[in-house]
């Protein structure tokens, strides 16, 4: 009768393992990106202004 | 016609002792659990987590790849917009090289304070210029960088002449277009002065830093 309930628990503590395993394991997949490290250099957002006021500024300063 | 399968008699004394523990309803009970976890724990390891896994990744790659095809799209307006602002521009970019030169190019701003100098009707005395690399070491990494950094040598000038023409060489570093900062300005009176009748000269020792731009 005890080796019964031996048994049952440890496949219990295996189904849970390998259930907690299984449900890590997919919210791993949902979390990890799957865009390269080169696109995601690629894609980094550009402002496409500049100061033109320094510009102008610049300009105006003397080159001797 | 079915036939009984019959264990051979050297086995059937091992199954005659188990049969009494199998006939048992907890001992079957149990034994029905025990079989489901471990099936179902099978089962799902080998059978329905690559499937949910491919699921749940081809679902994730296309959320990534339509915000990439955005950002992708984002960054060719930006590109755009950045190309005609460059084009806009165009002419007045060697104004940057003038105000921040690659190169260190020390002679020239001792050539320029000289000229500034001469401009303001005051003498240079002394220019002092600390340890200056000849030139930047354009490495390799110089192509994968994107920023900009800037370094800078200092220089110590000394200036005599009349207090209108030191003020005016002062506005006029102010407005010289090579970037420098001007770090301490000391006033002293110029004990050379030959005479009193003119106007009294002062020595002006300034201690600047020009700037330059490094890969």
């Amino acid at each position: 009768m005890k080796s019964d309930r031996d048994l049952f628990f440890i496949s219990l503590f295996t189904f849970l393992t390998v259930l907690s395993w299984i449900f890590f394991e997919l919210i791993k997949t949902t979390k990890t990106s799957t865009i390269a490290p080169t696109i995601n250099q690629i894609i980094t957002p550009l402002t496409p202004t500049l100061d033109t006021d320094t510009l102008n500024m610049l300009g105006e300063k003397i080159k001797l | 016609m079915a036939t009984k399968f019959n264990l051979p008699e050297q086995y059937r004394k091992y199954y005659r002792s188990l049969e009494p523990i199998l006939i048992k309803p907890k001992t079957r009970t149990y034994g029905t659990v025990i079989f489901f976890f471990l099936v179902i724990a099978l089962f799902g390891w080998y059978a329905i987590k690559p499937t949910v896994q491919t699921i749940l990744y081809l679902r994730k790659e296309i959320v990534d790849k339509t915000a990439v095809n955005k950002k992708m799209d984002d960054k060719i307006q930006a590109l755009i917009m950045s190309q005609m602002v460059l084009d806009s521009v165009q002419s007045k970019l060697p104004l940057i090289d003038d105000a921040m030169p690659t190169d260190p190019d020390a002679i020239d701003v001792v050539k320029q304070l000289r000229d500034l100098a001469v401009t303001s009707r005051s003498s240079v005395s002394a220019i002092q210029v600390a340890s200056v690399p000849a030139f930047t070491n354009a490495s390799a990494s110089a192509s994968t960088s994107y920023t900009i950094k800037q370094d800078d040598f200092p220089l110590t000038v000394s200036i005599e002449g009349e207090y209108p023409a030191l003020s005016s060489f002062l506005t006029g570093l102010v407005s010289m277009r090579r970037t420098i900062v001007i770090d301490s300005i000391a006033f002293t009176p110029n004990k050379r002065q030959t005479t009193n009748l003119t106007a009294p000269s002062v020595q002006l020792v300034l201690k600047i830093k020009a700037y330059y731009k490094t890969p």
